[in-house]
């Protein structure tokens, strides 16, 4: 009845118990093989093509041949308005030229298309930073305009200090002098507005980045919609630039900070300390129409038409 | 433990072995089991997970395509380089579905340079990401790819930590299931060695009992046989004390009464030579007559002498007596052919007794019944028996069917006679094959001291 070990026929079947075990644990190890190991593999990297392509790469080909006598420039929203007004003045100039400025596409857009040959121009409102100088992209500065707390028609405030400022970003303030509750509009992270008002104050900058965090308020991606929503949102505050109400004529009242109005004077002196600079992006030393749009922005008719509207002119850098 | 080595060596296979037998069968089924409880749910379970996963980013990877294909509608040429800030507005998906990251990329495959911090969910930081892409279309042509990735490592970390509560309950279960039936087969197998061991320490005894049962009836047997002996021993005496008896009487109605009358004979032929001179007076007719009753009465008293003791081995020893008997018998149209060898010295009384009326007996039968021709008498003596056989070519018969009619009283005053003294008879026959009888006698037949001579010579 027992098994000994030298009866083969038990010997035998137990065997083929074990080889049917591990037959059976092998089964599981391919099916978990097939059906769950490829639902779990992953990678650090998306499975297309990566990294960096050759610049002379026949993928790069994606700038559109431009006719002669066209300028493409495109870029940041805040420049947008002030190099129309140069572009109209330019053409008025020379009427058998034609300038397109695209609709932004931020400044860090700008730059790409630049560097991609996509557009003759690129317009930035914020410093370069390492990777696109690192890229040979240059910053050809040629306005300083003041960024300014701008506010819908409706509030009655038309004075505010740095500290207030914070705080309403914060959401510590959260009603105007007549009590009408403060919405708060942001722009998106990296904004060029934004990036001077934090430099300048790191109360801001703390409060900006909470509200980012928090997702605080309300936030808009470009200067048109900004624009559209401080002018019909009552009660509206937000950072937007000089230039643009006045260029534009926009229903906004732009408020004094800790008493100093954003004027070229009270900027140079720095006593209004949130400004930002704008300039042209270009992969190598302009030439052509470039070059005489660039010439054009520094030269006097194109610097008085920067202070006419609240602009300050940067000399040209050599 | 001297008794158990006895016990074991009794039943060499010792241990029943169940317990062993099913262990060896059960731990692959166990083993089995364990994989198979503690693997397959964790295994489920990151199936599914991964699977949710990859239709979440699937899902993201759909809308973000959506929404830049809206931006591609507007700005064929220039959306790549506002999508970065398009997808911000993404950001709400990374956070609120735990999407890691989105990724857009032209046809060509080349990735569109994104601001990754801000899209990238803190969830991109851990583990392996899986990536689904969705198609971005601008007037029926694929223009690029959205892609989004969920992190996996969740669905891995929480399959393996199922692995652990799994893995414990496998071996619960395995661990019961083994243990359970291993324990009952161990508690079956004690009683069964127990009862072996019983049954061993039981048969021992049973042998014991059937030795000492056996003895006993040895000595019984023993017994037995010692007071058949005995008993014989008395039959014989008193079979030869019958025989010398017999031959008394013989002797004395031979010695006086046939004396008395041969006398009384002489005398009456005496009478009748007297009276011959008047033969026909009464006298001599009287003493003729008396003549003849006397003769008559003389032939009675030697035929009785004859039957009550065979005075004549007395006179002559047994050969000579045996001779003279077959020559009785001997007529015309019987042959009698013998074979007799008796030692010089004769032999004891009681056997020379048994064979004389043996032979007498079968000779009387052989010569009333058989109708033989033929008749052949054999008396050999070896040294440790005595054979006698009488063989005739008569009818024979069928043996026990007419005992009584033919000479049955005879055949067993025979046999008695040849069993007392510890002998044998055979009697061989068939309806027309003839009769043979064989008797063999052993030569000491009574107790060593012989004095049966002393009986019957008294």
């Amino acid at each position: 009845m027992a098994e000994t070990a030298d009866d083969p026929r038990a010997s035998a079947s137990l065997a083929a118990l074990w080889a049917a075990v591990l037959l059976g644990v092998a089964g599981v190890a391919v099916l978990a093989a097939v059906f769950v190991a490829p639902l779990l593999a992953g990678a650090r990297e998306p499975p297309f093509l990566a990294g960096q392509v050759p610049k002379n790469s026949l993928l790069f080909q994606r700038s559109t041949p431009r006719p002669h006598g066209v300028l493409h420039l495109a870029g940041s929203g805040t420049n947008i308005p002030l190099t129309r007004a140069l572009a109209d003045a330019f053409v008025a100039r020379y009427p058998d030229v034609h300038i397109v400025v695209f609709e932004s596409i931020g400044s860090s857009g700008g730059v790409m298309a630049v560097y991609d040959d996509v557009v003759d121009l690129g317009l930035i409102s914020r410093p370069l930073d390492e990777r696109e100088t690192a890229h040979g992209v240059d910053a050809i500065p040629y306005a300083r305009v003041p960024v300014v707390v701008a506010v819908n028609l409706s509030v009655p405030d038309v004075a505010i200090t740095t500290a207030e400022l914070a705080d309403i970003f914060a959401g510590r303030k959260t009603r105007w002098a007549d009590g009408a509750p403060i919405v708060v509009l942001q722009r998106e992270r990296g904004d060029s507005g934004h990036l001077a008002v934090a430099a300048a104050l790191p109360d801001f900058a703390a409060a900006d980045e909470g509200a980012y965090r928090e997702r605080r308020w309300r936030v808009i991606l470009h200067d048109r919609a900004m624009q559209e929503a401080l002018a019909i949102t009552p009660g509206a505050v937000g950072l937007l630039d000089v230039g643009a109400i006045s260029l534009q004529r926009l229903p906004l009242r732009a408020l004094e900070l800790d008493g100093y109005a954003p004027s070229e004077a009270s900027v140079q002196s720095r006593r209004y300390p949130f400004a930002k600079d704008l300039s042209f992006a270009a992969l190598e030393a302009p030439t052509g129409l470039a070059a005489e749009f660039i010439r054009f922005a520094h030269s006097e008719e194109g610097r008085a038409l920067m202070v006419a509207h609240g602009y300050i002119p940067l000399p040209e850098v050599q | 433990m001297s008794e158990r080595t006895g016990l074991e060596g009794h039943y060499p296979s010792g241990k029943v072995g169940l317990r062993r037998y099913l262990s060896a069968r059960m731990l692959p089924l166990i083993l089995l089991l364990l994989v198979l409880v503690s693997v397959s749910a964790p295994l489920a379970y990151a199936a599914l997970a991964a699977r949710g996963l990859r239709a979440q980013a699937r899902a993201t990877a759909v809308q973000a395509a959506d929404a830049v294909a809206r931006e591609v509608q507007e700005r064929p040429v220039l959306w790549r380089y506002d999508a970065g800030k398009l997808l911000a507005h993404l950001r709400a998906y990374v956070d609120n579905h735990g999407v890691a990251r989105i990724e857009v990329a032209d046809r060509s495959g080349v990735r569109i340079p994104l601001d990754t911090e801000a899209i990238a969910s803190p969830a991109a930081a851990a583990g392996p990401l899986a990536w689904e892409a969705a198609p971005i279309v601008l007037n029926d042509e694929v223009v690029g790819h959205a892609w989004a990735a969920v992190s996996l490592a969740e669905a891995r970390n929480a399959a393996l930590l199922l692995l652990a509560p799994f893995g414990l309950l496998g071996v619960g279960l395995a661990g019961l299931l083994y243990f359970l039936p291993l324990g009952a087969i161990a508690r079956a197998e004690r009683r069964i060695e127990q009862s072996q061991v019983a049954l061993a320490r039981f048969n021992q005894t049973l042998e014991q009992q059937v030795a000492e049962r056996s003895s006993q009836l040895g000595a019984a047997y023993e017994q037995l046989r010692q007071k058949e002996g005995r008993l014989r021993e008395l039959s014989t005496r008193a079979l030869l004390l019958q025989e010398a008896e017999r031959r008394v009487i013989a002797r004395e109605l031979h010695d006086s009464a046939g004396q008395a009358l041969t006398a009384i004979r002489i005398n009456l032929q005496l009478m009748a030579q007297l009276a011959a001179v008047e033969p026909d007076s009464k006298v001599a007719k009287m003493a003729a007559k008396t003549l003849t009753i006397a003769d008559a009465t003389l032939e009675e008293i030697r035929r009785a002498v004859s039957m009550l003791g065979p005075a004549i081995l007395d006179d002559v020893g047994l050969l000579a007596a045996v001779e003279r008997l077959c020559d009785d018998f001997e007529r015309e149209d019987l042959e009698i052919a013998r074979e007799l060898e008796v030692p010089e010295g004769g032999l004891s009384a009681a056997l020379e007794s048994v064979c004389y009326r043996v032979t007498q007996e079968a000779l009387t039968n052989a010569a009333r019944h058989a109708a033989a021709s033929e008749l052949r008498v054999v008396l050999r003596v070896e040294p440790a028996r005595i054979v006698l056989e009488v063989h005739d070519n008569g009818r024979g018969f069928v043996p026990g069917e007419r005992g009584e009619g033919r000479g049955g009283r005879g055949l067993v005053g025979m046999r008695e006679r040849v069993e007392l003294l510890g002998g044998s008879l055979r009697i061989d026959t068939a309806p027309g094959a003839g009769t043979a009888v064989r008797v063999e006698l052993p030569r000491r037949a009574l107790s060593d001291d012989g004095d049966d001579s002393a009986v019957v010579v008294a």
